[in-house]
Order: C-alpha cells, then structure tokens, then sequence
C-alpha cells in the first residue's frame, strides 16, 4: 500500500508539472498566433525591449563554445543597454535558446526565436546546423549571423544569412600558404576531421597544393577519435616537411601528445582551436612550442580593439578571449550598429542595414559586408610560445 | 461490436478532428514545427512497438534505419529528378530490405546480444553515410532536398506540412492497430511471453520475426523519408546512438505494446524538454530525470498509470453504486 | 609501410586494446551478475575521472593517491545506488528493456551532472602519468604502459576475488544460477550490490587512466564506451580473461586496417567485426555460454 501511494503521488506530481507547463505556454501561444510571421510590426513604443536572439550549444557535445558565445554576447548588449539602450532609450534584450548542436533542434530554436519576435538571430555556430536553417530564416526574413565557417554558405546566395567569421577557403588557403612561403615546406601532410568542417578545409588546400606543385597527402578521423597513430605514422613515413591539422578542440588536444610522443618533426599550422586557451591547457608545453595556428582572434594581438576587448571580458568573466567570445561579441555588434541604423526593428530593413556595414571596428578585425554577406576578411596567424599564442601577423583576403 | 469498443471508437474520431483543426487555430510557426517533429517522431515509435514493444526484441539501431529511409529517398530525388513520392516508394523497399536482413541476426542473436547488433548497424550505417562524400555528400549534408506537391500543391510550409503528415502518421496508425489486433500482433506478443511455447503450437517463430523486424524497418524508413523533405536538410551527424535511444524512450514512456501509448510518447518526449527550455542551463537534466523517475516507478508507461488511476476512481465510485442497487443490477 | 611502422601500429593497437579491454571487463561483471547491460558505463568512466581530477586533485588539493581512494569510496557508493534504483528494482521486469533503458537515461543524466557541477571547460592534470618510453622508433605513453599492467592485476585480482573469497564464489553462483543461487541463500539482491560497486570502481580506474591520454571532458569515454562492449562479445562474453584478448583484437585491427582503407573507416571495420562475431559466433572466442 506504501509503495502504492508513493507512486501515485509522484505521478500526479508528474501531471502537474506537465499541466502547469501547458497552462504557463498558453498565453503567448494564443497571442503569437494572432501576429503575422513575415514582419515585426510593432508599436514604437519606447518601453518596449528590443529582442535578440541566439541560438548556442550550450549542451550537448561542446558546451564550452556555446558558453563563451553567450558570455560574450551578453557583454555586448549589457554595455548598449548601460550607454541607454538603442532606437532612443530601448532596452536590448537577449533570447537563448541551446540546440545541443542538433540540426532539428537548431531549426526548432530559430523558429521559437522567431515566433519570439525577435528582431535578428546571432547562431547557430556550426556550418551544418547554418545549412540546416538557412531555408527557414530566409522564408521567415530575419537576419541571422552564423560563424560557421563552410565555403557552402557563400554560395547560398541567402540574403538574410551572415557570416561573421572568415570562410574556410581563407584559412585554409592562407594555412597552406603560410606552410609554402614562411616555412617553405616541400610536401605537405594534411589531418582532418572527415565531419564538414575538416573535410571542407581539405579539399582546398589539396586544390591550393595541386596547383603550386606541392606535395600532398592526407588522412582523415571521425569527430571522437582518441587514437590517431595510425595517421601520424604515415605522415611520418610520406616525409612531409610540413603538417596541417584540421579538427575540433579535444582531437586537437590528442593529435599535439600524439605527434610529439612519435616524435615526428614537421612544422605544424593548425586549425584555430590551437590559438585557445583551453586546447593550450590541455597539452604539456613541450607538445605544442612553435606550433603555428591560424585564426580569427588572437588575444595578444597589439590592437587597441582587442585589448580593450580582452580587458573588459577578463574583468567581467576571469578568463582570457578567445575566438568565440571575439567572434560572437562582433555579431552583437554588428546587428546591434544595424538596428541603430536601421532606427527600426523591421527585420527587412536591418536585413539591408547589415548588407550596408563597413568600416567598423571589432575585436576579430574590421568588418565589412561584401556582395556574398561575410562580413570578415582578415585571418591572423599565431605561433605557441611558452603555452601562449603570440601575434605573429594578420593577413587580409580580397 | 461491443458499446465498450464503440465508446473508443468514437474518441478517436473526435481526437483526429481536434488534431486535424490544429493549424487553423495554431499560426505559430514553432508549434507547427515541433507538431511535425511529434508526427514522424511517432510513425517511427509505432514500428518500434513491433519488434521491442511485442516480440520484447530490444532495437536500438532505429536512428540507422531512419537515416537510410532519409538518404534513399533525398538521393533518389536528387539524381533520378523525381517527385518524392516516389522517393516514399523507395524507402519502403529500403525497409522491407533492411527488415529482411535485420530479422535474420534476430533469428540468431537475441536479447542484449540483438542491441549490441543494432547498435553496430546504425554506427556503420552514419559512419559510411559521413565517408563516402561523392554519394551523399558526406559531412556537408545534402541540401534543397525539395518538399512534397500534390497535383501542383506544395507542401512547402509547416501548416502544410502538418496535414500530410497527420494523414500519413493517422494511416500508420490504423495499419499498426489493425496489425497489433490481428492474429499477427497476438502471436508477436505470445513470442515475448513465451518463446518456447509459441514454436511447440506449431508457429514458425523464424518467420514471424522477421515479419515483425519488416513491419518495424518500413515505418522507420517512411518516416526517415518524411524527414528528410521536411527538414530540406539532412546531415550523418543527425542519426547517432543518442536518436535511437530516444526513440526507445518515447516507447517506453508510452508503455510497451499499446498503440496510443505509442503516440502519446512521441508526444511527451517531445513536447516535455520544448516546455523545460525556461528553465535554461537545467532542462535537459531535468527531463532526464523526469524520464527515469517515470521508468522506474510506471514501467508500463504514463498512458498506463493515469488510465490505472482513473480506473481505480472509477471503480470506488462504482463499488459504492453497486452496494446501493446490487439487488437492481441484476 | 616498413617495419618500423608495422610494429608502431602493433604496440598502439595493443595500448589501446588494453582499455577497451578494461572496460569489457567491467561490463562482464555487471553483466555476470545481473545479467543486464550497464549503457551507462561510458558516462561514469567519465566521472570517475571528473572526481579525481575536477574535485579531489584539483579542486581539493588532494595527494594522487589520497584522491584515488576518495574517487573509488565515492564511485563504489554509486555503484550501488545504481543497484539499488535501477538494476534491482527493474530486473525482474518481463523485458530487459526497463533496466537497460534506465541506465542509458542515467548515462545522460551523469553527462549533464557533470557540465553543471564542473563547467563545460575540458581539462587536463599537468604531470599525471605523462611522459612516454622510446625504443629505438617506436613510442609508447607511461599511461598506456600502466594501464596494461593494471588491466592485468585486475583481472587476476578478480579471479582470485571470485574463486577464493565467499562473496567472490556467491557472485559466480550468481551468475550462473540466480534461482538456484537465492534457494541456496545467497542474497541475491546484495550481490548485485557489491558486483555493481566493483564494477563502478573499475571505471573510475578506467577514467582516472585515461586523463593523460584523453583528459577530462565530457565527451572522452564516448568512443571507448561502445568498442569496450565489441572487446566483451568477441572475446567471448561473460568470460573475464576473453575481454582481454578480444580489447587486444579490437586495437590490433583497427589500427592495422588503416594499412589497406582510409582512416576514417577504422571505427566501422570495429563495428563490423562486432557484427560478423555476434552473426557467425555469438559465443565469443573464449566463451563457453550462449
């Protein structure tokens, strides 16, 4: 009879908990559904907050990325809304949603956002989960700032989707470039992650290879991968000079003990993940000293923007920036410049005021808006001295 | 047909006509959405009830199968240029094909030793889907996967959407129930109960689960087709151990076997973590915690401990009415 | 392909076959006992190594060996709250599905613990068993080294454990036997107890060993979780001494198939191989039972 009882009672727990969350999603439910999807019409009332959303992962598989994103976001719009808001006197306020790096559940989240009334969407980070909804934002017309970084996305010719990272046609070129030119690599090996971030980058520096005449081979791994002796070793015995690494934080992190351990001698350009702080933290320093990376952001970059960036974010979270934070911190920005210009929250009419950015100045460098909406231009290249990236140089892409 | 049957009945009618309705009142385009995912969510539940929730064999490769319903069909789409119907078409062949080869490992390998089988299926399945990029794509995803038209009417959005799915998952349903009371279903279920006996009255315990495992892969492979024109997207990455698994949840919450439990566990586990989304950081842990805290003390499901305490309302009451008239009643 | 490389690839197949071996270990028993399967056991792999590293070594300050204790004591207690909520109550289900579905859940439930309580930031202990060994070409890790070796006390400590102490024989009867073993009067309930316990230790044994060579984060056990349970059915299941040799197998093949088809299909001949083996010989090489 206890035990009985006992499950009765949990089970109308249960129900009440699930009652009591239908009855709290009721009330917006009945008064979304009376407003149109297409456009935003609201009252100029000036009390009113000026909504943003961003999509994260915030759980899931890398759940540290999604965390910086929101900090960083988060930094921004708190320091608008203490200058006195925007559109004369309104507040921001900022939507998260997590898509535990799901493309169903990034398209569930762009679409809550958007029934949300939010007036632009900073994420979904991953380029899939970018391709994934890059048909619903633009059906929806709302401006969404991606960082995926897949060549793809430019060719959408989607006008409501921004990038505000640089494509991975320039890091890679610029990473096999780097490899030829500054440490004169005869034969290039290549290690990529075979998901569509390492593949893609990939398929670029074999074309970039092709055409110089270099030496080339590569091998790929899956995303969760704890073993890549196998790769490593035929590298070693193709003779490269020089190796590209192309893959996620923790494969990162593995290939770097993995590489010193067997000893093989090539100069390395990794993938900007190098560049971070809690990849640097997960290797001895031994494995990683002169490693080149090439990235977005590099925190000790002698650039007042960045500085002033890094300083206020330390300050606010203790931790040092790092490419997400940079990155994202500069799609706040940039669609927060956009609505101001805009001086409206039509999603359309901001869609056109992010197309017109230029010249304006972010930690990740100066963005500007070409024909194919990136919004980033410019690559930094960093070599790991001592368990820290140092700036070495930045270098601008037509 | 008994009033008891005629009661039922009648409630599914009118809960098809509220369902059918929903669009007309719900313009809230995120509602739509998770509304469809909820559908091909429960198409895939109903096959799964065939071989883990009657024949007690534990699949937990369903992700594979629906990854193969999505491809076979986006990829016939796209090459051959034809309409998605016929892509449908395919991926019922797909699964009757998978079906046929999966039942034969059922046929040798049960219990956890079937799990572990399906696992590995699934996993080689995402894993050849992600590597062999000239075919799929690979990682990039297939992409502009187009929607399905009817006589020149698209289903291009999600209120359309939801239509044709509800008319298919309403279809599956009806096939499902109609196979779980039939013959079939009786011996599915006797297979569970008792294996040895089943083969001592003569049936062919060989055939009737590779009949089930048929019946199971051609749901997952229809709804993976739907998927795929729904989302226009599809990517490996989507079908991992972690789908499967929730597909076996939704099972599980609905209670093993019953066919409307089916459906009101794709609806849960669907709707539950979308309605825990206030509670930031902690929703998933918190509707993880909810799912196993129901697996422990309702282990026949949700459906079956809220029907099991209305009844015992009911009886009460009728207890009482029955000590007052019996001399009447009879 | 020289051979040089040959025998680099043996010796890190071998590595990596040890742990994979570990874990079929630490499934068997659970397996053994309860005749179910922890799908949990990737995600408290995990923990262990979350507690010894995130709580004990660098949040507490501890010694390494005082921290291994306290992440054994710990983990064993959830071991048997393991036992207690789930294995127990759910086994005697009429279908396996409750009990393994439970642990599957409690594997998602420990993930997300684990983000909340120690931040989503991976880290690694600067100094833990790093460092490797070079023999003319070929390297192998000190961790891999000291897994091996302790993969090997573990399973002669077990089967000494089982065939020489009283609850080590109950566990056996256990496992052949549960009706039997409870009109024998061997509380059968405790034991699944006391073999989940173990179980649970082994695994904070398999994470706090693989932090220098993975290191701590919430995604590092996700592909040893799986292999460890093709290491368990080819050697031959619910045979101890065969998880070894079918971990060995396992990292061997893996790493040599690289010599004939791209590295990206390494997980699939793995998986593959787990498939032929549950086709043509479900028993196991070493396996007695069916």
């Amino acid at each position: 009879m206890k035990k009985g009882l006992w499950k009765y009672l949990s089970l109308v727990l249960m129900v009440a908990m699930v009652l009591s969350l239908v009855a709290c999603s009721n009330p917006d439910e009945t008064s979304e559904s009376e407003s149109t999807n297409s456009t935003v019409e609201e009252a100029t009332s000036t009390s009113e907050p000026v909504k943003i959303g961003l999509v994260a992962m915030l759980t899931g598989d890398n759940p540290l990325n999604g965390e910086r994103m929101q900090q960083a976001v988060q930094l921004a719009i708190d320091e608008y809304n203490a200058a006195g808001g925007i559109l004369g006197g309104r507040e921001i306020e900022l939507l998260v949603e997590d898509d535990q790096t799901l493309q169903d559940m990034a398209v569930t989240c762009v679409e809550k956002l958007i029934s949300e009334e939010v007036v632009g969407i900073i994420g979904p980070h991953r380029s899939t989960n970018a391709l994934a909804v890059e048909a619903t934002v633009a059906t929806a017309g709302v401006p969404t700032l991606t960082g995926g970084t897949s060549p793809s996305i430019s060719e959408l010719g989607n006008d409501y989707l921004f990038r505000i990272r640089a494509s991975d046609e320039i890091f890679a070129s610029v990473a096999a470039a780097y490899a030829v030119d500054e440490l004169g690599a005869k034969k290039i090996g290549m290690l990529y992650n075979s998901d569509d971030y390492g593949a893609g980058a990939e398929k670029i520096v074999a074309e970039y290879c092709k055409a110089n005449g270099i030496g080339y081979v590569s091998e790929g791994h899956n995303t969760g991968d704890t073993d890549f002796t196998a790769q490593i070793t035929k590298m070693g015995t193709e003779g490269v000079d020089a190796l590209l690494i192309w893959t996620h934080d923790s494969e990162l992190a593995i290939h770097a003990r993995q590489i010193y351990e067997l000893g093989l001698e090539a100069k390395v350009v990794s993938s900007p993940g190098i560049t971070m702080q809690q990849v640097i933290d997960m290797c001895e320093p031994e494995y990683i000293e002169g490693w080149q990376g090439v990235t977005d952001y590099v925190f000790t970059s002698t650039d007042e923007t960045v500085q002033e960036f890094n300083k206020k974010f330390s300050e606010k979270y203790g931790i040092n920036t790092e490419l997400y934070s940079a990155s994202y911190y500069g799609a706040a920005l940039v669609l927060i410049e956009a609505i101001e210009a805009a001086g409206t929250t039509d999603r359309t009419a901001v869609m056109e005021a992010l197309k017109k950015t230029s010249d304006l100045s972010a930690p990740v460098g100066v963005l500007e808006c070409d024909d194919k909406n990136n919004l980033v231009h410019s690559v930094n290249v960093a070599e790991i001295i001592n368990k820290e990236p140092v700036f070495i140089k930045s270098i601008s892409v037509e | 047909m008994t009033k008891k049957m005629k009661i039922r009945i009648a409630e599914i009618i009118i809960l098809l006509i509220a369902l059918l309705v929903v669009p007309l009142f719900v313009k809230n385009n995120y509602y739509l959405l998770v509304f469809n995912r909820i559908l091909i969510n429960a198409i895939v539940v109903l096959g799964l009830n065939f071989i883990t929730g009657l024949t007690g064999q534990m699949n937990l490769g369903m992700a594979g199968i629906f990854a193969l319903g999505a491809y076979a069909s986006a990829l016939i789409t796209r090459y051959a240029n034809i309409s998605p119907w016929v892509g449908l078409l395919l991926a019922i062949a797909v699964g009757w094909v998978i079906g046929q080869c999966l039942g034969y490992p059922s046929l040798r390998v049960k219990g956890v030793y079937l799990s572990l089988t399906t696992i590995g299926f699934a996993e080689v399945i995402r894993l050849m889907f992600s590597n062999l990029t000239d075919i799929t794509g690979g990682t990039q995803g297939m992409r502009n996967i187009e929607p399905y038209s009817l006589f020149g009417f698209k289903f291009d959005t999600q209120g359309k959407m939801y239509y044709l799915f509800f008319v298919i998952t309403a279809f599956g349903f009806f096939i499902a129930w109609r196979i779980v009371y039939s013959k079939w279903g009786r011996v599915f279920k006797s297979l569970r109960d008792n294996a040895e006996a089943v083969e001592m009255s003569g049936v062919d315990i060989a055939d009737v689960k590779i009949k089930a495992f048929t019946i199971c892969a051609i749901y997952g492979a229809v709804a993976g087709a739907l998927y795929a024109h729904f989302m226009g997207y599809i990517n490996p990455s989507t079908f991992t151990i972690d789908m499967s698994t929730n597909f076996v949840i939704m099972l599980l919450i609905g209670g093993l076997g019953s066919v409307i439990g089916n459906i009101f566990g794709a609806i849960i586990v669907t709707i539950l973590p979308e309605m825990l989304r206030f509670l930031d950081d902690y929703y998933l842990i918190t509707f993880s915690i909810i799912v196993l805290l129901g697996a422990i003390f309702f282990p026949n499901g949700w459906v079956d401990a809220v029907v099991r305490l209305g009844k015992k309302t009911i009886n009460i009451i009728s207890d009482k009415r029955a000590e007052n008239g019996k001399a009447v009643s009879r | 392909m020289n051979a040089a490389v040959l025998v680099q690839l043996l010796v890190s197949g071998l590595a990596m076959g040890f742990i994979y071996a570990l874990v079929g270990i630490e499934y068997t028993l659970v397996w053994n006992s309860t005749g179910l399967l922890n799908f949990s056991h990737d995600k408290l792999i995990m923990l262990g190594a979350y507690l010894f590293g995130g709580t004990f070594v660098l949040g507490m300050g501890f010694s390494n060996p005082l921290a291994i204790v306290l992440a054994f004591v710990i983990m064993g207690l959830i071991g048997v709250l393991i036992a207690n909520g789930i294995f127990n109550p759910l086994r005697t289900m009429q279908s396996m599905i409750f009990a393994v579905m439970g642990t599957m859940i409690l594997g998602r439930i420990i993930k997300e613990a684990c983000r909340l309580i120690w931040g989503p930031a991976p880290f690694a202990i600067s100094g833990w068993l790093s460092g490797n060994i070079r023999i003319g070409k070929i390297s192998i890790s000190n961790a891999n080294i000291i897994i091996c070796l302790v993969s090997l006390l573990v399973v002669i400590g077990l089967q000494l454990f089982l065939n020489f102490t009283k609850t080590g024989k109950a566990m056996r009867c256990v496992a052949q036997n549960k009706k039997a073993a409870a009109l024998m009067g061997i509380n059968v309930t405790q034991n699944i107890c006391i073999t989940t316990a173990v179980s649970a230790i082994i695994c904070s044994i398999i994470g706090i060993l693989i932090i220098p060579l993975f290191n701590v984060s919430t995604t590092m056990s996700n592909s040893i979780g799986l292999k460890g349970f093709s290491a368990g059915v080819i050697g031959g299941f619910g045979y101890l001494p065969g998880a070894i040799i079918g971990g060995i197998i396992i990292g061997i093949v893996e790493n040599l198939a690289v010599m004939v088809l791209p590295a990206v299909y390494k997980d699939v001949v793995s998986f593959v191989l787990l498939i032929l083996f549950l086709l043509v010989k479900p028993t196991g090489l070493l396996g007695k039972r069916a």
